[in-house]
């Protein structure tokens, strides 16, 4: 899976060896006097797969790089180095003109629902601006029964009643709902979901979940869905991938992973999850708190081994590959 | 602009009395310019009275060296001085709203040409270059308003730049590129209706700017001696030597006043609304 020659088209999608690094964008006079900023290695060599309606989990913790991937995988941002090819096109080699099509075909729905929909527009000019933007629609009028269908769709009733309105006429959760509505108005075959509900009332969580998990049934969707919660993932993918300060450190089916963890971070997180009392009295045996900023670690070890609870000689001497444990089951960790 | 958005500015610019006095300042301008024909007692180019006059009923500031009224003179010149000074700030607002639009969005290579295009024309001393412009042109109207938009262009594109570079980080600009809109499109329903509030209080600073060089330089005989300006009475007061006579209380002084007023009234409002739309300026909160 790490070869990146090892690549077959009947994936949906295909990430090899995706980097980014944020260099710390400074003038003459700073980068001259002060040595000390590095630059990010937001995401550093990730590999992964996506099936034609299949859901894939990212999880991991606050800062891992689980926004920065999403934003690689649209080309929102340019990545450093690395590859995605989706259904057989290498979107990295393209420009903006050729991503066009492509993005009708991936969309993304954003964390956070106050951010990402402009205050100035209404509902049905919201949801219909991608139809505009693609020349999906002929005129008007079609325009107009297009959006109300989309509206029933996800849940925006009545729709005469929304229409008009603004983002901040509407709750937390009826904007995520209208920015599902224009992520999906497109028709994609890939959607990208990060954190769709962290910003959202826990009351409506559910809610947002179900009609996404309903969606992808529905249009044979396949998803990235980003968390930081074990049980979400569970709950919304088929597969979860598990990634630590930009690396992916375990993948597996969601049986599988969850009850074979394999690497000490994922089980960890396991443990947190089933049952909190349960961590904190085991807590010493599964992670060792850390106060130093991880991002700063060298190249060439573990980038897990300040916090791990085993001693192992080569963790800090080379960075473990992701090595198939089962079926579908990777794992980055040496001692596997 | 949405309505609300509209209202909002509305609200916040209300509750600042320094935009308010500006406010009323403008609009005591905009009646007499507009009802400059109803209010003035005469023709300001219709010989009404003898030559230097002194005030008296008849002709409340008095009269020129040819015996036009004065006051009538300063009542239509608020005309060709707010509305020169208006026009070349539209045309100078206009270039730095597309420069600051193209720059910031654009970034790379072309941000960095169009702004040290801006730092060139920020730190030429202006009044000599305008002065040599203005001599090298001929006076005239439409040549006055070019050389004014040529100076005011830079500091209005710097502003809109900043303003655009934080917009294009802003997460539903990200989602309208997500969605696949053309550049075209997110500048045109995203970026520049955000930015028309704080284009709008640059054209009122600017304003006030071209307002004031328009009088220095028609002051010095580089304006358009034929429409009268309060610059081009006061180059004809000082050229009749009010100055040395009595003559500056009636003659000198009211320009003068109307030209500071007008720049307050400018300057207010301008800072208000800058204020009002661009919240990072706003220094309580
Ligand atoms: N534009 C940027 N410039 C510099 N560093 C950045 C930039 N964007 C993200 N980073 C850094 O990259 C790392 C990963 O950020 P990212 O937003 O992908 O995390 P995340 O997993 O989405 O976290 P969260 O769960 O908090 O959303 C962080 O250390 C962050 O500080
Ligand atoms: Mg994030």
């Amino acid at each position: 899976m790490s070869n990146p020659k090892a690549v077959t088209h009947d994936h949906l999608v295909d990430v090899i060896d995706l980097k980014k690094v944020f260099e710390t964008r400074s003038g003459m006079l700073t980068r001259a006097f002060s040595r000390d900023r590095q630059p990010v290695r937001a995401v550093d060599g990730i590999t992964f797969h996506i099936d034609a309606g299949e859901g894939l989990g990212l999880i991991g913790e606050s800062g891992c790089g689980k926004t920065t991937t999403a934003m690689l995988l649209l080309r929102l941002i340019d990545p450093t180095a690395g590859q995605i090819l989706f259904d057989g096109l290498d979107l990295t080699s393209m420009n903006t003109r050729e991503l066009r099509p492509v993005r009708r075909r991936i969309q993304m729905v954003f964390q956070d629902p106050y951010e990402s929909l402009n205050p100035g527009k209404t509902v049905s000019s919201l949801i219909g601006e991608p139809l505009v933007v693609h020349r999906l629609t002929s005129g008007r009028r079609d325009r107009e029964s297009r959006i109300a269908e989309i509206m029933e769709q996800i849940g925006l009733v009545p729709t005469e009643e929304y229409l008009k309105r603004f983002p901040h006429q509407l709750s937390g959760g009826q904007r995520q709902r209208a920015a599902i509505a224009r992520a999906l108005v497109l028709e994609p075959v890939f959607l990208i979901a990060d954190e769709p509900t962290s910003m959202l009332d826990v009351s409506v969580r559910a809610g947002i979940l179900n009609l996404l998990q309903g969606l992808r049934d529905e249009m044979h969707l396949a998803s990235l869905f980003i968390t930081h919660d074990l049980a979400l993932a569970r709950y919304m993918c088929e597969r979860i991938a598990v990634l630590y300060n930009g690396k992916i450190v375990e993948t597996g089916e969601r049986e599988e992973l969850l009850t074979n963890p394999i690497h000490p971070y994922t089980r960890a997180l396991i443990a947190v999850a089933s049952s909190l009392s349960d961590f904190w009295a085991r807590k010493q045996e599964m992670i060792t708190e850390l106060d130093t900023d991880w991002i700063q670690l060298p190249e060439g070890c573990c980038r897990f081994h300040p916090r791990c609870p085993h001693e192992h000689g080569d963790c800090e001497n080379r960075e473990p590959d992701l090595v198939e444990v089962g079926p579908k089951h990777w794992v980055a960790c040496h001692r596997t | 602009m949405s309505t609300s958005r509209l209202r909002e500015i509305l609200k916040t610019f209300r509750r600042n009395p320094l935009g308010v006095v500006g406010v009323s300042i403008l609009c005591a301008f905009l009646f007499v310019t507009v009802f400059a024909d109803v209010i003035s007692p005469y023709d300001p180019y219709e010989r009404v009275g003898k030559p230097f006059e002194k005030p008296s009923t008849t002709h409340l500031l008095g009269t020129n060296d040819i015996g036009q009224d004065l006051l009538s003179e300063m009542i239509h010149g608020a005309r060709i001085s707010l509305g020169l000074g208006f026009v070349a700030a539209t045309i100078a607002m206009t270039i730095g709203t597309v420069v600051g639009v193209v720059a910031g969005y654009a970034g790379g290579i072309v941000d960095t040409i169009l702004m040290r295009m801006v730092d060139i024309v920020l730190v030429i001393p202006f009044l000599p270059l305008m002065i040599l412009l203005a001599a090298l042109l001929g006076p005239s109207f439409w040549n006055l308003v070019l050389v004014l938009s040529v100076i005011i262009w830079a500091r209005p594109a710097r502003v809109i730049r900043a303003q655009v570079l934080s917009l294009k980080e802003r997460g539903h600009v990200v989602a309208a590129r997500s969605t696949g809109g053309t550049v075209a499109h997110i500048l045109f329903h995203h970026v520049i209706p955000a930015v028309l509030p704080l284009s709008l209080a640059q054209l009122i600073l600017a304003t006030r700017t071209t307002i004031l060089i328009e009088a220095s330089l028609s002051f010095l005989g580089l304006g358009d001696p034929i429409s009268k300006s309060w610059g081009t009475i006061l180059y004809y007061a000082q050229a009749r030597s009010a100055f040395l006579t009595g003559a500056w209380l009636w003659w000198i002084l009211p320009p003068g006043l109307l030209i500071s007023a007008a720049v307050l009234g400018f300057a207010f409002t301008g800072y208000a609304l800058e204020e009002t739309v661009n919240p990072r300026l706003r220094g309580r909160r």
